[in-house]
C-alpha cells in the first residue's frame, strides 16, 4: 500500500471525526431566543448564573422549585424555574445547561439541569488572588 | 512447524519482569495514595438564618457549614467579598460574632449598610489550620439596594493578617467534586491506557500495509485493540458513575462523552469485521485500513475536538485538566505514577492476549496439518468462565433508586470512588481470570494435537 493510501485513509477519518463533533456538539444548545420564539417546545440553553439576582428555594413552600436567573451565551437574561431542589454549588457553577421550554409567561421551565464545576483540580485559594 | 518469530515473546525476559514488578509497585502506591490521602478542608454550603433588615441596612445570621474544617480547635476569621461591584474593585467586610458550634459548623454575622456595591458575596473563612477556604458567591443579601456609589467601609486590612494553612499531606478540596476527586487515578488513566494500545495498534497496522501483509503483526494489532477495548469499556463504566453523582447524570450530552462512546464503538466494529472475513490475506489488510481509520477517528474524538467545544467534562474547551498547572501538587504525586502503573499493566495484558492470538494461530496451523483431526472435538466448556458469565445479571440489576442516591453521596461522595475501584479491580480480574484459562486450554489443545512440540 503507497503512502499517498495511507494519508488518504486519515485524512477521511479526521474529516469524519470532525462532522461527528459538530453534530454532537452544536445541534442542540441554543439561546433563550431561540426558546422564547417557539414556547412549550425543549430546547437546551448553555449560560451562566447571574450572581446579581438570587437563587431562591423555599423548601417549606415547594420542595421542586428553584428559581434563578440565567444570562445566555448571546447575553440575554431570563428567568429560570427549574423544577428540582436547588442543587449543590449552584451559586459557584461555571457553566449551566438547561433543558426546559419557554413559558407564556415569561420565564424558561427547566426539567433538568447539568452544571459545570471548576474544572481545575487545585485548591479554592485562587479565588483570593488578584485578578480573579 | 516451528517459527521463531512466534517464539522469542513467549519466555519473559529479566527486564520485561523488573517493569511489570515496577508497574504492580505503581499500582500498590496508587491503590495506597487514592485512599490514603486525606482531603483536604472546605466549606460545602453556606446558609442565611436569620436577617433583620432596617432602613439603615442588614444583619445577616450566616451559618457555615465544612468539610473536614477545624472551627472548634482554633480561632475562624471570616469575611464576604462583593462579586461584580459594577466592575469596581471589590469591596471586602469582615464578618462578627463568630461562633464554632463544631468543627464543622460555623456562625457569624455580617452587617451591611443600604446601599452596597452587590448583592452577592464571597464567603472566606480563615483559621491557623485550615488556612483560607471560600464558598464563591455563598451569600445574597435580600433588602439591600446595590449602587455603583456605595461608600462602604472596607475591611481589606484583614487580607494581610491571614494564616497560612497548616496540614498534613492532602487532596485539595473542590466543592460538589469532594472525595471524588480521587476518582482522577482511576477513571483517567484507562483512557490512557486505551491510547498507549491503540497507538501500539496503530503502528502494528501501518507495518502491515506497508510490507504489504505480515500474519504476525496482524496478531500484534488484535491484541492490542482487544485489551484496548477492555480499558474503554471500564474508562465508559466508571466515567459513568463518576458523572451520576457528579453532574446528576448517567449520560450526558456532551462531545467529549460521545466521542468516547463513538470512539468505542468504531473499535468493536473493528473486531465485527474481522470475525466476518474468511481469507487471510484480506483480513488483514482490510482490518489494517480500518484500524488506521479508527485511530484517527479516536485522536480527533478524543484529543482534538473536545478542547475546541463546549464541554461539561473537565479539561475541555482549551485546557487540559491533567497539564501540570492544573493539578495540585498532591494529586501530581499520585496521578503521574498512576498513569505509568496503569499503562504498565495494559502492555502486560496486551502481551498476555498476543500469546493468545499465537497460540489461536498456531492451533490452527496445526489443525490443519494434523492427520486424522475429528472436528467435532470442541473444547470443554471452562467452569470458572461460566460463573462469570453467570455473575453477570446480578451486577446488571438495578438497584433500589431511593436508598442509591443517599448511599453514593454519603461521606463526601467517597462510595463513588469504592465503587468505580470496584468496576475496575472487578473488570481486570474478570479479563485475567477469562485470558488466563484461555491460554490453559489453547496449550493444552495444542499440545494434544503435537506432543511432541511442548506448547511453551
Amino acid at each position: 500500500m503507497k503512502r499517498r493510501h495511507l494519508v488518504l485513509v486519515l485524512l477521511v477519518a479526521t474529516l469524519m471525526g470532525i462532522f461527528i463533533s459538530f453534530i454532537t456538539s452544536t445541534s442542540r444548545s441554543v439561546g433563550f431566543a431561540t426558546a422564547f420564539a417557539d414556547p412549550g417546545v425543549e430546547y437546551k440553553v448553555s449560560g451562566t448564573l447571574v450572581v446579581a439576582q438570587p437563587v431562591v428555594y423555599d423548601a417549606q413552600v415547594n420542595t421542586n422549585l428553584t428559581k434563578f436567573h440565567m444570562q445566555d451565551k448571546e447575553g440575554a437574561v431570563r428567568e429560570v424555574w427549574l423544577q428540582k431542589s436547588k442543587p449543590t454549588g449552584l451559586e459557584r457553577s461555571e457553566s449551566i445547561d438547561l433543558y426546559g421550554f419557554a413559558t407564556p409567561e415569561g420565564h424558561f421551565h427547566a426539567t433538568e439541569m447539568l452544571m459545570k464545576c471548576p474544572s481545575k483540580y487545585n485548591e479554592q485559594n485562587h479565588l483570593l488572588e488578584p485578578g480573579t | 512447524m516451528k517459527s521463531p518469530s512466534m517464539r522469542h515473546n513467549e519466555s519473559s525476559s529479566l527486564r520485561v519482569r523488573a517493569l511489570r514488578g515496577l508497574g504492580v509497585a505503581l499500582l500498590v502506591y496508587t491503590f495506597a495514595m487514592t485512599f490514603g490521602v486525606p482531603l483536604g478542608p472546605g466549606l460545602e454550603r453556606v446558609d442565611v438564618l436569620r436577617s433583620e433588615i432596617t432602613e439603615n441596612g442588614g444583619a445577616y445570621e450566616l451559618q457555615l457549614t465544612g468539610v473536614g474544617t477545624h472551627f472548634a480547635d482554633t480561632a475562624s476569621l471570616v469575611f464576604v467579598r462583593s462579586v461584580g461591584s459594577f466592575g469596581q474593585d471589590p469591596a471586602i467586610l469582615n464578618a462578627t460574632a463568630i461562633k464554632a458550634a463544631s468543627n464543622e459548623d460555623l456562625k457569624c454575622r455580617v452587617r451591611l449598610p443600604k446601599y452596597v456595591p452587590s448583592q452577592a458575596w464571597d464567603v472566606f473563612v480563615n483559621n491557623p489550620i485550615d488556612g483560607t477556604i471560600s464558598y464563591a458567591n455563598g451569600f445574597f443579601a435580600e433588602g439591600v439596594q446595590p449602587t455603583p456609589k456605595a461608600g462602604l467601609k472596607d475591611d481589606r486590612a484583614v487580607l494581610s493578617r491571614l494564616a497560612e494553612a497548616d496540614l498534613p499531606f492532602h487532596f485539595p478540596f473542590q466543592p460538589n467534586i469532594m472525595e471524588s476527586i480521587r476518582n482522577l487515578m482511576l477513571h483517567v488513566p484507562m483512557w490512557f491506557t486505551m491510547f498507549l494500545l491503540m497507538g501500539i495498534s496503530f503502528a502494528q497496522s501501518i507495518r502491515v500495509l506497508r510490507i504489504g501483509g505480515d500474519a504476525e503483526r496482524d496478531r500484534k494489532a488484535v491484541a492490542a485493540v482487544k485489551v484496548g477495548l477492555w480499558f474503554g469499556v471500564l474508562g465508559l463504566l466508571t466515567g459513568s458513575l463518576w458523572a451520576r453523582w457528579t453532574w446528576g447524570a448517567w449520560w450526558v450530552d456532551d462531545p467529549q462523552l460521545n466521542g468516547a462512546f463513538v470512539t468505542v464503538m468504531v473499535y468493536a466494529g473493528y473486531l465485527v469485521l474481522r470475525g466476518s472475513i474468511q481469507d487471510d490475506a484480506m483480513r488483514e489488510r482490510l482490518s489494517a485500513v480500518y484500524n488506521l481509520f479508527g485511530f484517527a477517528l479516536l485522536v480527533v474524538l478524543l484529543m482534538v475536538l473536545p478542547r475546541f467545544t463546549e464541554s461539561l467534562h473537565p479539561g475541555k474547551g482549551g485546557n487540559p485538566a491533567f497539564s501540570s498547572y492544573d493539578l495540585d501538587s498532591a494529586l501530581r504525586a499520585a496521578f503521574y505514577p498512576a498513569v505509568v502503573g496503569w499503562m504498565i499493566l495494559g502492555t502486560w495484558m496486551y502481551a498476555v492476549a498476543l500469546r493468545i492470538e499465537n497460540l489461536r494461530a498456531r492451533l490452527g496451523e496445526a489443525k490443519r496439518t494434523a492427520p486424522g483431526f475429528a472436528p467435532g472435538d470442541a473444547p470443554r466448556p471452562n467452569p470458572s468462565a461460566a460463573a462469570h458469565r453467570a455473575a453477570l445479571p446480578a451486577l446488571l440489576l438495578p438497584a433500589q433508586a431511593s436508598g442509591l442516591e443517599a448511599f453514593f453521596v454519603a461521606d463526601g461522595k467517597m462510595p463513588v470512588v469504592a465503587g468505580v475501584a470496584v468496576i475496575i479491580v472487578a473488570g481486570l480480574a474478570v479479563w485475567w481470570a477469562l485470558h488466563l484459562a484461555k491460554l490453559r486450554a489453547l496449550r493444552r489443545e495444542l499440545d494434544r494435537l503435537n506432543p511432541e512440540e511442548p506448547a511453551s
